[in-house]
């Protein structure tokens, strides 16, 4: 499905965006942003299959090491599916993890600014 | 009140504060362990730490002594899915909670009469996460079946679920929302999940709590 599409001349995108923010926790190994990455697609690919990774559109907006704080993105329609192999990821390279969403918005600037809640 | 985990294995008292401390991290209020107490509820950094007894599967007769002496010493008393009478003498006696699917033992499966009989004595079935974590591929497709079938049979007869983690480490603890998700693996059923996680595992615990005071 193409990210934009022409309508009456206007380009409007078809498929809505979600920004998940998510907690990285593990067992004092430090990872990288990349390896988390790719570890969730191997999850979804496992889980759901090669058709929810293509749909997915999964990508990591922002990993901060320090502090676990990773900031991802979707396509809406599959959050959930996306959700739950995250969840069910328990180890990234020989290191467990657990990743833990924390809220969902349409923007990172939402994500941001709404008062944390479950 | 946050979310109460009924099922956390931790070996020794040591890792206690590593695990609480996880919990905290993860908001979790309490969590159920098998891990001997010196009374059935501790207090550590704010998380509430219950007793917990897994009853080991021998004769009826020895059950019943095994489970009364564990309801005096544990908040959460709980029995492996086993063979049908053991789970039919369960399903009645007062001093059981939950029945656990195991789900690598694939022939001990719920009937339909036993989850009916479960469901009138109001005894919950409960549904570890932990295999799912550690498998993947075909060995975790047949863990789904298992559970997902036994889940099924549950609720089409009105017996409620409970899901744990069984974490044996801090990292295999999950949150509320993580345990919510991982639940849709088994049950697409939005409310009975909210209810599995976040209702049943408190209510549990207070009504358990309310008889020993």
């Amino acid at each position: 499905m193409p990210k934009t599409s022409v309508e009456r001349g206007r380009t409007v995108r078809t498929y809505r965006k979600r920004h998940v923010l998510v907690m990285v926790h593990t067992d004092g190994t430090q990872i990288t942003e990349k390896k988390i990455g790719n570890a969730i697609i191997q999850s979804i690919l496992s889980l759901y299959g090669e058709l929810t990774v293509a749909m997915s559109r999964f990508f990591i907006d922002s990993y901060d090491e320090s502090t676990g704080v990773c900031i991802i993105q979707c396509n809406s329609s599959v959050v959930d599916n996306v959700l739950t192999a995250m969840s069910a990821l328990s180890e990234i390279n020989g290191c467990e993890v657990s990743l833990d969403p924390k809220r969902t918005s349409g923007t990172i600037k939402g994500l941001l600014r709404r008062s944390p809640r479950r | 009140m946050g979310l109460v985990d009924l099922s956390v294995r931790i070996e020794s008292m040591d890792l206690l504060d590593r695990f609480t401390l996880m919990a905290r991290s993860l908001r979790i209020s309490g969590f159920a362990t098998t891990c001997p107490l010196d009374t059935p509820i501790t207090f550590r950094d704010n998380v509430s730490v219950y007793a917990r007894t897994n009853l080991q599967l021998r004769s009826i007769d020895e059950l019943r002594v095994q489970a009364r002496r564990a309801r005096e010493r544990s908040v959460v008393v709980a029995i492996a899915l086993g063979t049908r009478q053991t789970v039919a003498w369960a399903a009645t006696d007062p001093n059981v909670d939950l029945i656990t699917v195991d789900p690598y033992a694939r022939e001990c499966i719920m009937h339909r009469p036993v989850a009916r009989l479960a469901a009138d004595n109001d005894k919950l079935l409960e549904i570890q996460i932990q295999p799912l974590l550690k498998t993947t591929g075909l060995e975790r497709s047949r863990i789904l079946k298992t559970l997902r079938s036994n889940l099924e049979t549950a609720v089409e007869v009105g017996m409620k679920p409970v899901i744990s983690s069984n974490a044996s480490t801090p990292t295999q603890m999950r949150s509320s929302a993580a345990l919510r998700f991982i639940g849709k693996l088994l049950s697409s059923d939005e409310e009975l999940l909210q209810c599995a996680v976040d209702e049943l595992p408190n209510e549990t615990v207070r009504r358990n709590l309310d008889r020993h005071l």
